[in-house]
């Protein structure tokens, strides 16, 4: 492949990749995706043609100027009405710019600006997500930039150089670029750019960064879930159990493997059941101490015993539409990017509001297992406010409490019943989704007696019922199982179909210990390679979230606090400065009403005149050097357009000495107007006028010692005096 | 011999004997290598016909002169078929047209049917008599002469029939050194006599197929186009040059590159050549003055050449 066509493929595929980065996130409007990539397909199609020139857009660059300033005008009808906001607006602009650059491909400073609008794209698709793909697109950037810039480098150089060779015709020119671009110059070209990947994570790791997916707009919807508000009616859970939305992912760092026991993630829990509902009578929430090394403890007394025995659980959290805080049973610490942690009176922990993206917090739990007392006593004594709110019973028939005394009949022991009744309504009852609406005043009777099939809640609630009848106090906690262990990852994946609620059992020496009444349920397994491919991808996801995303908020709190206490500073110097300024003003102004200096007016009018002067200098130097810039846009080689930058600074030159040359006077009429008038210089202007019809229009090769006697011949013109 | 060398032989051949004129011989060269014919329009005793002679003299090549009079035929020109006796048959007899080089001197003296015939001729480089075609030697240019002043008794030709020559050309008196030289030489014998060929046939076509090969930037065809519309612009003309004006000047920057000894076109060649290609190609107000209406054409066309920019 010669050097053009991979420049510019690299220079597309850098563009592309850009592009798509900003596709990815959602926040482009249809229209601007396909406008995009047509315009990138036309360009690769322009690479594919052997002149390519045919699908080469027939508008003038003043059309394209134009179309450009109606793209600014819509960014303001867009900023002002339609988007009404300044990141949306502007990327569309950012769009529409790169295809307006795309079809207007010429120069090299076209190039330069394709690649700042792309680098922008890609820092605006930063901004705008937080998601995984967002690494892929940065590493295809990333490669494709630092090829571009490489080969943006060899083509300028390969064009000087050309200079000094007869390169002769185009495709004599491509056989000489040629072999340049081999497969080991491209491998080891890639292994530079993958080095500098590496080194670019290391910074990474140790800068802070600002701002987590800080412009996203659209936030993630947020996912319902159900069962941890206030108040949970009978047979909700029912309605999420096909639902294989993730709701988080939950990491055991200090355990090696799946976890050998089975564990809940627990997040609300209820005492009150009227016969189609539960509710939680203790909403009352306190705020959690907060201690100094920035972890919430659950109780007030620092537990030592927690730190050393306690299950650790890194949780990242899917944007849900609760606060409540999930963790294995019972939490005695916890520790995330929140600032106040509210708990409830039954041991359940919320944040004050649904945290509103993806988030992740540790926790650290202490398992509550059945005391040794506990499983032996036979006659307890539970303290007065346990018994006070988790017996009460819903309207019920006999039938319930017979139930209960017959199952539990050979139990000694309140854990004994606990037991048997677990064991009871595993055994007998089927476990069933489609259960559908009951019709009756009481479902659970309904479970135990008519339909004996149904669901967690019908296991949970049956088992409450049943052992409040008994006088044991129980209550029902909703949560979620641990799903799906991904061993890629070593991480739990918790879906909304893992949601799951179980029984809560209240010992007086162990407090409240946890009893699962449903049985396990069979789960089906898919295709397993394409579960190994989503488990590698989702594990892929979370270490993307855990260690870009997620990486030290406190970083980055620490920065923008330092910001704003630089910001302020350099405010207070500011007003200083100001006010200092002002003093000196009205100082001044005193002194000038008072009496003024007799050379001030004078001086201010001198200093007036002459930034005046420089300006319209500036103005017309400018305006001359565009005057040949209109045609050389058209000009194919580097060799033409070195020739004309030379000629142009001879006709600037002999304009300074009083020969301007007239718009329609050829460069040989020229030669000779300026050997009538200035004999002298006609030695130098002959050569050089001549040197520069040939390369100009003959397009002729230039080489150096040429192009060395021009600028000496330039020189001399230089010091030649009229 | 290479192409260079084979302009410079006919250049300095044919200045043996116009002298001081070689812009006017680079244009009738030009006109001959750009496969053109040539109108020399200028007052009598300038050196029109000593011109088309010299021309002719120099290529190995075939040379009819034809003087135009009112009572000229187109048979008188392109030939007639007669009945041969023996044979039973019509024979062709061709006219003066079937040679390379033509002198069609005082071609407004003849009427308009003579006129066309011609014409038709140039354009199509063949000649159609009594239904059979006749194709005509090449190269193929025909040297018409013709006086702007006298107008007694003359057909003067119509724009579209003009429009048929490549350039047109005055020659204009010589300055007073030259025209010295020209008594001093022609005391004994008429220069344009002595002329030897320097160019074959072959070589000459030979040149006309090395002007396809001159490059044209492409900066100079916008250049070219923008002389061309502006002359369809400007108000002093009636009717700007045509299509085949901008191919003709197309072809003759092409030809002058080649006679100036270069294989790539300047901006100078087209700019030089604009006033030759154009000014009989275009139709002035009426209001404009009635004086030379050629000269008046030129002035016009200059003017316009010198409002176009020329690419940098």
């Amino acid at each position: 492949m010669n050097l053009e066509r991979s420049f510019r493929l690299s220079s597309i595929v850098m563009v592309a990749s850009g592009f798509t980065g900003l596709c990815l996130t959602g926040e482009l409007p249809l229209v601007l995706i396909i406008l995009g990539f047509v315009a990138l397909v036309v360009n690769v199609a322009r690479l594919g043609g052997s002149g390519g020139e045919q699908l080469h857009l027939d508008l003038s660059r003043e059309t394209w100027n134009g179309l450009i300033i109606v793209a600014f005008v819509f960014f303001w009808i867009d900023l002002l009405w339609i988007s009404g906001d300044l990141l949306q607006a502007g990327v569309h602009f950012l769009v529409l710019l790169m295809v307006n650059k795309l079809f207007t491909l010429r120069t090299r400073s076209d190039f330069l600006h394709l690649y700042a609008i792309s680098q922008m794209e890609l820092l605006a698709a930063a901004a705008l997500t937080v998601e995984l793909w967002y690494a892929a697109v940065f590493i295809v950037y990333l490669l494709a930039a630092i090829w571009t810039l490489l080969l943006y480098h060899l083509r300028h150089e390969a064009e000087e150089a050309q200079l000094g060779k007869d390169w002769g015709t185009r495709p004599e020119d491509s056989s000489r670029t040629a072999g340049l671009i081999t497969a080991r110059f491209f491998w080891s070209t890639n292994g530079i750019a993958l080095g500098a990947f590496c080194l670019t994570l290391i910074i990474f790791f140790i800068t802070p960064r600002i701002g987590v997916g800080f412009f996203q707009k659209n936030r993630a919807e947020l996912i319902r879930t159900t069962g941890f508000s206030d108040k949970v009616d009978l047979g909700v859970i029912g309605s999420v159990k096909q639902d294989s939305t993730i709701v988080m992912r939950v990491e055991f760092p200090d355990e090696k493997g799946p976890l050998l026991e089975q564990v809940y993630f627990r997040g609300a829990a209820y005492d009150v059941y009227n016969g189609r509902s539960w509710a939680n009578t203790f909403a009352r929430r306190r705020d959690l101490l907060l201690r100094s090394d920035g972890v919430f403890h659950v109780t007030n007394t620092v537990s030592t015993r927690a730190a050393a025995t306690g299950l650790r659980q890194v949780i990242l959290v899917e944007a849900l539409d609760t606060p409540a805080l999930f963790g294995v049973p019972f939490v005695d610490s916890i520790e995330g990017n929140f600032r106040v942690v509210l708990a409830d009176g039954m041991d359940s922990l919320f944040l004050r509001y649904p945290p509103a993206s993806r988030f992740q917090y540790t926790a650290r739990s202490i398992p509550n297992r059945v005391a040794p007392e506990d499983r032996i006593s036979t006659s307890v004594r539970y303290p007065d406010a346990i018994l006070e709110h988790f017996l009460q019973l819903p309207d019920i028939t006999p039938r319930v409490p017979a139930l209960s005394r017959e199952v539990t009949e050979e139990a000694r022991t309140p854990f004994q019943m606990a037991v048997a009744i677990k064991q009871y309504l595993r055994g007998n009852y089927r476990y069933s989704l489609d259960v559908g609406m009951s019709a009756s005043a009481s479902p659970i009777e309904d479970f135990l007696f008519t339909r004996k099939t149904g669901y967690c809640e019908h296991y949970a609630t049956a088992m409450v019922v049943m052992l409040r009848t008994l006088g044991i106090p129980a209550r029902l906690a909703t949560g979620f199982l641990p799903g799906e262990w991904n061993d890629f990852g070593d991480y739990y994946t918790v879906r909304q179909r893992d949601a799951h609620a179980w029984v809560e059992v209240y010992f007086p020496h162990s407090g409240w210990v946890t009893f699962d009444p449903t049985p396990s349920e069979f789960v089906s397994v898919p295709n397993p390679v394409w579960t190994r491919v989503a488990r590698i991808l989702d594990s892929l996801r979370l270490k993307w979230d855990r260690f870009v995303i997620q990486y030290s908020f406190r970083d980055q709190i620490a920065v923008a606090q330092g910001l704003r206490n630089q910001t302020d500073r350099v405010r207070e110097e500011a007003s200083v400065w100001l006010a200092t300024v002002r003093r000196w003003v009205t100082e001044l102004r005193a002194g000038v009403v008072g009496h003024t200096p007799p050379y001030l007016w004078p001086l201010l009018g001198l200093v007036a005149v002459c930034a005046g002067l420089v300006g319209l200098y500036c103005l017309v130097r400018n305006r001359g050097a565009l005057k040949p810039g209109g045609r050389s846009s058209r000009l194919q080689s580097a060799e033409q357009r070195t020739i004309v930058r030379l000629y142009s600074q001879m006709l600037r030159l002999l304009t300074a000495r009083g020969i301007s040359r007239t718009v329609s006077s050829t460069p040989l009429e020229f030669a000779r107007s300026v050997a009538q008038e200035w004999s002298m210089a006609s030695r130098f202007v002959d050569p050089v006028t001549q040197l520069y019809c040939r390369v100009r229009f003959g397009q002729k090769a230039l080489s150096p010692s040429e192009l060395q006697q021009a600028k000496e011949l330039l020189a001399g013109l230089r010091t030649v005096r009229r | 011999m290479d192409a260079a060398t084979n302009i410079q032989a006919i250049l300095a051949n044919i200045e043996r004997v116009i002298k001081g004129k070689a812009t006017v011989i680079e244009l009738a060269v030009t006109a001959l290598l750009a496969r053109g014919h040539l109108l020399i329009e200028d007052v009598p005793g300038v050196g029109k016909t000593t011109l088309a002679h010299s021309l002719a003299r120099s290529l190995d090549c075939s040379f009819k002169r034809i003087q135009f009079t009112s009572d000229l035929l187109p048979s008188d020109i392109l030939g007639v078929s007669v009945f041969h006796q023996q044979k039973q048959t019509f024979e062709f007899r061709p006219g003066p047209i079937f040679a390379n080089i033509v002198l069609a001197d005082e071609i407004n003296r003849t009427t308009p049917k003579t006129q066309s015939s011609l014409l038709e001729a140039m354009n199509d480089a063949q000649v159609s008599v009594d239904s059979f075609t006749y194709p005509l030697p090449q190269p193929f240019m025909v040297i018409a002469t013709q006086n702007p002043v006298e107008y007694h008794g003359t057909f003067p030709l119509p724009e579209s029939q003009l429009d048929r020559f490549l350039l047109r050309i005055r020659i204009g008196y010589p300055d007073t050194e030259e025209e010295r030289k020209i008594l001093e030489r022609q005391q004994l014998l008429h220069p344009a006599d002595e002329l030897q060929p320097v160019l074959t046939v072959q070589e000459v076509l030979d040149l006309q197929n090395a002007v396809e090969k001159v490059r044209l930037d492409d900066s100079l065809m916008d250049y070219l186009l923008g002389i061309i519309s502006a002359t369809r612009q400007n108000e002093l003309l009636a009717l700007g040059a045509s299509t085949r004006g901008a191919m003709a000047l197309h072809k003759a920057a092409k030809a002058l590159a080649l006679v100036r000894n270069r294989d790539y076109c300047l901006p100078d060649d087209i700019k030089d050549l604009t006033a030759a290609v154009l000014s009989h190609r275009v139709m002035l107000n009426a209001s404009q003055g009635s004086g030379v209406r050629f000269e008046e054409a030129e002035r016009i066309i200059e003017d316009i050449v010198e409002s176009v920019q020329v690419p940098l």
